[in-house]
């Protein structure tokens, strides 16, 4: 498990992470997501132990991370520009994560290269972005580690590799209680992987869920009233968000289907529905209930 | 934690990273290796050469210098600068570390690795030495030791200046910035601090002289002056002589280890790619930057002119100021526009500089006008101008002249520095009156506790004439001012007798120049100053005397006396040294002329300067008659320092005459006295 506790870490005059409290459970894969600049990449480098906290910690299995060896054999971190040694092959890799991984696993290293087509004695340099991230996925899963930090990992693989990898990732959470987090503002990628989601704000947490309560507790919802409906919607449901094009009321509340239904049967509407929300809605909407509207964008 | 059984092969993974430095390193000492086999190759086909002197000239090849010594500074420095230069780069700093190595293994494993390959160079570069000496047939114990001096000298040298070029890696977060550090901690108080005080005391102290004050202090705050300080030698290099500098390198290694290990565990990763890895310690170090740099630039540019216009200060310190503010934000930002932020700290760094240099300027200390209390002078040493100063005094201790003769010299002292701001002002201004009258004389003031005080006086020849009077007949100022009174004589490797019109190297017995010495100093001692006015001397003794630890130039491989190694001095014969004159004739066979009356001169050149200006006249005088009536006080000048040894040369307009010889007609420099010399100015109009 996974403990960030009451973390905040600033860069001279931009508070990066605020006072940030998280707990991710092992066997897991949870999807740190947030806005551009939300300081996901900071608090997976926190998580990694690459950058010092200002305030608070980062325990693994109970363990400080911070410049301690015993807790970071247990994850492998895999930034978004992975660092190669010039010159170095993918066998010269392995040779040197090897060394500091003492579980790393060469037979299978070398079986994933052939699959993935990658060349054992070819210069990394010349690699393209794409192979490159490929590798350094395929390192990171023969680290024989129990987590896996991965920083906007799938950017530059192709539909066919993102799904691959994806089959690969949930195989070995399976296989071996691996525990993922991967940071990233692509939800789409995110949304059917993820076992539970964390959504950043400007350095601060804006919520810690299992992905499928998060759906099962926010809806959107479609309604047209009579004319002469004088109730106020905003006093019965908890509205993120609310539209209205004529008679028809388009809404995202945070209520569960059967409490929407139960509502709904009150209020007598001439008709209702009830949809599922996307990751990408409740993202929409959450950080717009915060002030990160689209409509400041375009206005 | 990082087990014992893993550092070997993280080393080696270390290692194999930087391959292309390690080879380089490897190649910078392959080339010193070249440079010393040819230099052992020309030792030995030197023609002439016997075998001790061929020994002698290749086993120095074995002592440390600093030409191998800037070799390993700058292997040092690489070695620093791509051990850690990780730590400036966000994808690198990324990769290692998240990797499962404490940070203190990680420095140590950069640390020992360098070392590891620099030692394993430097052992090796020794053995080839003592092999190829071997082969040479030149090998000795003498060499293997000092080989291994070397070696451990080499060693200490590349710790202290790779842990400097750490430290300012990990003080940084670019590796520009590094180097620039480098270059800042390498220079910054041997040569930014070290020589403010002396430049600024002799740009506004009208009596300062301390020229050649060392600040040593400074020289142990640099990794390149404690190479230099651990190297230097003039005559051998002896592990006995160094043992300050040895000590001083390795409490330098050590507290640089602890500091940079301390700053390597507590620096931000997140700093990588910025300037500066510290931001806290920015404005420090750029306060201590901006406030010598305005103070030179305005000295500097208080130098380039030839005015002494004061105001020049002021612009360059402004100048140099405030652009050497802006460009260290500039650096820190790495952004232009950071050139004119953080006013409040520019005005606090110049008014700081202006302090310093108002502190000068003003004499607050009262440095020109000290003169200590009678009491508490034990005695005092006066440097006479061209006759005797420190640097080429080669007689034993000088003790400065007491009693009496002090306390004399001391109520016209009085005088002089009451005077001195005056004179120092018609110095200044060149083309006034009496300019070309002033001599600089050096008074030290030795204290009863033991401490002396130097200052430098310009005085007038009233003054002068006073002083030298009090002092001149006195044991004590004769012993301070003529080495030849306490030297040890087995020095002198040669003594020349020049006279009218000929100069001659003596030949003699120890015990010959031992009576000439002895017969010379007992006349000279008798010389009383009203003499030594009025008489013009006809010649002199050069002596030409070993300086204690002359240099033997070792540094190429080439056996050749350094022209340090070895000092002449002069003393004057007066008509009255009869007995000199005598022993000089009969017992060393030396034909000595006590005049020019005696030869044929047929034409004199002369030329003035005119009092108050810098203009110079010549004219010639052919008239016989004239030439004749004068050659009497004429006195052969060839090699004769006048520059205030003798007072009663005239100085104030070059003679040279053409005088016929056995040899035919020669051109010769004479001298005369005062009254001599305005009849011949005189002769012109």
């Amino acid at each position: 498990m996974i403990e960030v506790k009451n973390i905040t870490k600033s860069f001279e005059n931009i508070e990066a992470v605020r006072e940030t409290d998280l707990t991710i459970c092992a066997q897991n894969i949870f999807g740190l997501l947030g806005t551009n600049g939300a300081g996901k990449s900071t608090l997976l480098r926190i998580m990694a132990g690459i950058l010092r906290p200002d305030r608070g910690e980062v325990l693994l299995d109970g363990e400080r991370v911070w410049d301690n060896p015993a807790a970071k054999k247990k994850y492998f971190y895999i930034s978004d520009d992975q660092f190669f040694f010039p010159n170095a092959t993918a066998k010269d890799m392995a040779s040197f994560y090897g060394k500091h991984y003492v579980k790393f696993d060469y037979a299978r290293f070398e079986e994933m290269l052939g699959r993935f087509g990658l060349e054992r004695e070819r210069k990394i340099q010349t690699f393209s972005k794409g192979m490159k991230k490929q590798l350094s996925i395929l390192i990171g899963l023969c680290a024989n580690v129990q987590y896996l930090f991965c920083d906007e990992t799938f950017d530059g693989l192709d539909p066919v590799m993102r799904q691959g990898i994806k089959g690969i990732l949930a195989k070995e959470m399976e296989e071996r209680e691996l525990t993922l987090v991967i940071a990233s503002h692509n939800l789409r990628e995110l949304e059917d992987i993820c076992d539970h989601i964390g959504l950043l704000h400007r350095g601060g947490v804006l919520l810690s869920k299992d992905l499928s309560d998060l759906k099962c507790s926010m809806h959107k919802v479609q309604c047209v009233f009579e004319p002469d409906f004088g109730t106020s919607l905003s006093e019965v449901f908890q509205i993120l968000q609310m539209k209205q094009t004529g008679r028809l009321v388009s809404m995202i509340v945070r209520e569960n289907e059967e409490e929407i239904r139960r509502k709904m049967e009150e209020l007598s509407p001439v008709y209702y529905e009830t949809l599922p929300l996307s990751l990408e809605e409740i993202f929409i909407s959450e950080t717009e209930v915060v002030g990160y509207d689209i409509k400041n964008l375009i206005a | 934690m990082t087990s014992k059984i893993l550092l070997p092969s993280l080393r080696r993974e270390n290692l194999k990273h930087r391959l292309g430095i390690v080879l380089a390193v490897f190649g910078l000492f392959f080339l010193y290796m070249l440079s010393f086999a040819i230099n052992v190759q020309n030792i030995c086909s030197l023609e002439g050469e016997s075998f001790k002197e061929s020994l002698e000239s290749i086993t120095a090849l074995s002592e440390p210098g600093m030409e191998v010594g800037m070799l390993v500074i700058l292997c040092s420095v690489l070695l620093a600068a791509t051990g850690f230069r990780y730590l400036h780069s966000k994808t690198e700093i990324d990769f290692y570390h998240s990797l499962p190595v404490r940070r203190r293994v990680r420095f140590y494993l950069i640390l020992t690795n360098d070392a590891g390959v620099f030692f394993i160079v430097i052992a090796a570069v020794s053995l080839l030495k003592c092999a190829i000496v071997s082969a040479a047939g030149y090998f000795s114990v003498t060499f293997a030791v000092n080989t291994l001096w070397s070696a451990v000298c080499y060693g200490v040298v590349f710790l202290v200046s790779y842990l400097t070029m750490a430290l300012a890696m990990i003080m940084t977060g670019n590796t520009f910035t590094g180097v620039l550090g480098y270059l800042v901690f390498a220079s910054y108080f041997p040569l930014m601090i070290g020589n403010m005080y002396p430049y600024l005391a002799q740009s506004f102290f009208k009596t300062y002289c301390d020229y050649e004050a060392e600040s040593r202090v400074f020289s142990y705050l640099s990794p390149v002056s404690l190479a230099s300080g651990l190297f230097e030698e003039e005559a051998g290099w002896v592990w006995k002589n160094h043992t300050d500098y040895l000590a001083a390198n390795i409490i330098c290694i050590v507290l640089l280890t602890v500091l940079d290990l301390w700053l390597f565990q507590r620096r931000a990763s997140e700093k990588a790619g910025k300037a500066m890895a510290f931001p806290k310690a920015n404005p420090v170090i750029r306060i201590l930057l901006v406030i010598p740099s305005a103070i030179y630039s305005g000295m500097f540019l208080y130098g380039v002119s030839y005015t002494s216009f004061k105001p020049w200060i002021v612009t360059g310190m402004l100048i140099g100021g405030v652009l050497t503010h802006g460009i260290i934000e500039c650096i820190y930002r790495f952004d232009i526009r950071g050139l004119w932020s953080y006013k409040r700290q520019l005005l606090a760094s110049m008014a700081a500089s202006f302090l310093i240099v108002g502190f000068f300027w003003f004499d607050v200390s009262g440095f020109d006008k000290f003169l200590p209390k009678e009491e508490n002078l034990s005695s005092i040493l006066i440097d006479n101008p061209g006759v005797a100063d420190d640097s080429t005094f080669w007689g034993k201790e000088r003790t400065g002249i007491t009693g009496d003769t002090m306390k004399a010299a001391y109520s016209v002292i009085e005088k002089i520095v009451a005077q001195n701001d005056e004179n120092a002002e018609i110095s200044n201004n060149r083309s006034a009156k009496g300019s070309t009258e002033l001599s600089s004389y050096i008074i030290r003031y030795r204290m009863k506790d033991g401490s002396e005080k130097k200052r430098k006086y310009l005085l007038n020849e009233e003054h002068a004439d006073e002083l030298m009077g009090q002092v001149f007949d006195s044991e004590e100022y004769q012993r301070d001012t003529y080495s030849l009174y306490s030297a040890d004589w087995s020095n002198v490797t040669q003594v020349e007798v020049c006279c009218p019109v000929m100069c001659e190297n003596l030949d003699f017995t120890k015990e010959q120049r031992a009576e000439l010495f002895r017969t010379y100093l007992e006349e000279h001692a008798k010389l009383d100053y009203e003499t030594a006015k009025a008489i013009l001397p006809f010649g002199q003794l050069m002596v030409t005397y070993r300086r204690a630890g002359g240099a033997l130039n070792t540094q190429r491989g080439m056996l050749m006396k350094s022209y340090e190694a070895e000092g002449t001095d002069c003393y004057y014969l007066y008509p009255s040294f009869k007995k000199t004159i005598r022993y000089l004739k009969e017992e060393l066979g030396v034909e000595v002329n006590t005049s020019m009356k005696d030869f044929e001169i047929t034409q004199l050149e002369v030329t003035t300067y005119e009092d108050g200006s810098d203009g110079l006249s010549s004219f010639t005088i052919k008239d016989r008659k004239f030439i004749d009536s004068v050659k009497s006080k004429l006195v052969y000048g060839d090699y004769l320092w006048t520059a205030g040894a003798a007072a009663a040369i005239d100085s104030s307009c070059d003679i040279s005459g053409a005088v016929k010889t056995e040899g035919g007609e020669e051109s010769v420099i004479l001298c005369t006295d005062r009254e001599t010399a305005e009849k011949i100015k005189k002769y012109k109009k």
